[in-house]
């Protein structure tokens, strides 16, 4: 079967002042309808590119080197602006971070999702725009009249849910959704995932959610992929990622979130994020993994399956495996 | 209501910046050389001519005594009666005020419409070769000599083309037609009017641009433009409905201050062009040592600058909903 979105051999440079980097680096995923993948990395590791590239709204200054972005059987990157421009939206959307001033501050709220059906759907008259977006309110739990608000009239929680409302409201395939309960408080934070899984069943949408945070993708995601200075190296469904993660920095990224069930100190991950622009040698992690041996340093890692759904970009799983 | 409170407020420091300009206003022109007398002072008049004269018009009275009269004066609606014209301050004024209102005000008012209009169009095209050519040419207008340019503009449409007056605002041999009718007349006024325009037009223009232009190209790297973009929207939607309104607010501030200064604004291009306004009387107040003319003519300058900016605060409000007062 097709996958709704697949994303092949990804590869993504950015030019800067002090060189070229390359900010994603052969990264290759499939997300199916119905289902939610997380790919979680620090800041830098090349996530929240790979969601521009999708919706084909890269930086200038960043290019797409090789790779394919399959969405429905056509090729993302080689539409024609137009063609990406009906698509947005209407196909797939994003759920921004609500901390971020993603909502134009001098434009009611409603008008802004409203703007958006009226783009895509031009046959749909003023009044069963507002309605529509008055059934999204409510499902995302604000009072319609709320709609003729303002942004800086929201707390938080409610910029959130607007923006959630708003990436729902042309019927979207694929959603998006980067870092969308950053910087909301845990208890706001958890209602939000609530949610996204809810409307996720509902409307049969993939989610691409894009996370800083392994728990907040735990709650949400059937399948979880690690990026690392701009690869991924590991990816699998949510059972695995947890139980039995077989990348040393997956392991780190679980030790280091916070908990409630048990004791445990949470652990930072040790060692500087990496350098895009001074990479080392081998594989990228050698410098911070807890057991690297010489070849390490020398030598590229490979990918290994662990299940049919399981796979690491990692040498130590090479001799466990065998 | 909070806007009330705020305005009422507002206007009650104005009225305090307002006696404090007045007051810095009355002992700068007692402190500035020459003496008004000497203007008026025929040669042939007797000693106690002069004393009369003196006396009449308050110049015997120490100056602080002078001040008190002033300040009560003006409380009275009085600002004086000018030295040279013998007439009411206020009336010369109200004669002088329509004129500079209509060539400024309109000036202003144009070139903030064409340059905001033209800077929101090239800040869609930064880096294209329309955009840089547009950009210098409105930093040249923005640096021009303002003189310089009204004697230019004279030269060539007056003199080398000969399509434009030379001088003033009026053609009298029409005015004093009695069967010349207002259209005619308006049309006349215009005629003369487009020189003086255009070179005020030419100034404030490129400034406009300028702003407007580095004003969207700010606003172009907001998150809500990247939403714009990920919605679908049209190029011309997220431009006209997203970057432009943010991107107007900084420009009203700039264009309802110039609105204010344009009062005064035009003392060089009133002098060159002969336009009857309230600049050039001011140059003339202050050369000939005609105090109430010329103190009149700054504090209805300082009055409208200061109205300005409490329009433009307003105004605010209306433009941008997270301000409230």
């Amino acid at each position: 079967m097709q996958s709704l979105l697949e994303v092949k051999d990804l590869t993504v440079s950015y030019t800067t002042p002090a060189g070229k980097i390359l900010a994603v680096d052969r990264v290759s995923f499939q997300l199916e309808a119905g289902r939610s993948l997380g790919l979680v990395g620090e800041s830098g590791s090349g996530k929240s590119t790979i969601g521009t590239a999708i919706l084909g709204l890269l930086a200038d200054n960043a290019r797409v080197e090789t790779g394919a972005i399959v969405f429905e059987g056509h090729n993302l990157l080689e539409a024609d602006q137009e063609t990406l421009r009906r698509l947005r939206w209407k196909k797939i959307s994003m759920i921004f971070q609500a901390a971020m001033n993603a909502l134009n501050p001098i434009m009611p709220v409603g008008d802004q999702i409203v703007e958006a059906i009226r783009v895509h759907e031009p046959e749909v008259p003023l009044t069963a725009a507002r309605q529509r977006v008055a059934d999204l309110f409510r499902q995302v739990g604000i009072p319609a009249r709320r709609l003729r608000d303002y942004p800086h009239q929201y707390s938080g929680g409610m910029r959130q849910r607007a923006i959630i409302a708003m990436a729902l409201a042309c019927n979207p395939r694929v959603i998006i959704a980067d870092e969308p309960t950053t910087a909301l408080d845990v208890i706001v934070q958890d209602r939000i995932l609530k949610t996204i899984i809810r409307l996720q069943d509902r409307f049969d949408i993939g989610i691409l959610l894009i996370s800083h945070d392994i728990s907040v993708t735990a709650e949400v995601c059937h399948q979880i992929g690690v990026m690392y200075a701009g690869q991924l190296v590991e990816i699998g469904t949510k059972e695995e990622i947890l139980t039995t993660p077989a990348h040393p920095y997956t392991r780190a990224l679980l030790e280091a979130h916070i908990t409630l069930s048990n004791d445990r100190q949470p652990a930072p991950v040790p060692g500087p994020a990496a350098d895009l622009h001074r990479l080392p040698e081998g594989c990228r992690f050698h410098g911070r993994c807890r057991r690297p041996d010489a070849n390490c340093r020398r030598q590229t890692p490979s990918w290994h399956s662990l299940s049919a759904t399981h796979k690491v970009l990692c040498r130590e799983a090479e001799s466990n495996g065998n | 209501m909070s806007l009330k409170r705020y305005i009422i407020r507002r206007l009650a420091e104005m009225a305090i910046i307002f006696w404090i300009i007045q007051t810095v206003l009355f002992f700068l022109f007692h402190l500035a050389p020459g003496d008004p007398l000497s203007r008026m002072v025929d040669p042939g008049m007797t000693h106690e001519e002069e004393m009369i004269l003196t006396e009449q018009l308050g110049l015997r009275e120490p100056v602080g005594t002078q001040y008190l009269y002033f300040l009560g004066n003006f409380f009275r609606g009085r600002f004086g009666i000018s030295f040279h014209y013998g007439r009411p301050v206020a009336r010369i004024i109200a004669q002088r005020l329509p004129n500079t209102i209509l060539l400024f005000t309109t000036a202003v008012i144009l070139s903030a419409l064409a340059g905001t209009w033209l800077g929101k169009l090239i800040s869609w095209r930064k880096e294209n070769r329309t955009d840089k050519i547009i950009t210098v040419g409105a930093l040249v207008c923005h640096t021009l000599f303002l003189p310089w340019i009204a004697m230019l503009m004279l030269w060539f449409g007056a003199f080398k083309l000969g399509w434009f007056p030379v001088t003033g605002m009026i053609s009298p041999e029409l005015w004093i037609l009695p069967q010349a009718t207002a259209p005619e007349k308006a049309l006349d006024i215009a005629w003369h009017m487009i020189l003086p325009m255009a070179t005020l037009f030419l100034i404030h223009f490129g400034s406009y641009l300028l702003i407007m232009r580095s004003s969207m190209l700010e606003t172009l790297t907001e998150d809500y433009i990247f939403t714009a973009r990920a919605k679908g929207l049209p190029e011309n939607v997220i431009r006209d409905r997203h970057a432009a309104p943010n991107a107007r607010l900084p420009v009203v501030t700039s264009v309802g201050l110039s609105l204010a200064f344009s009062i005064n604004g035009g003392a060089l291009t009133e002098t060159v062009f002969s336009w009857p306004g309230i600049g050039r009387e001011l140059v003339f107040a202050v050369s000939n040592n005609d105090y109430p003319l010329a103190l009149g003519c700054f504090l209805l300058i300082a009055a409208v600058v200061l109205a300005a900016n409490l329009v433009v605060d307003v105004l605010y409000g209306y433009l941008d909903p997270r301000i409230r007062y």
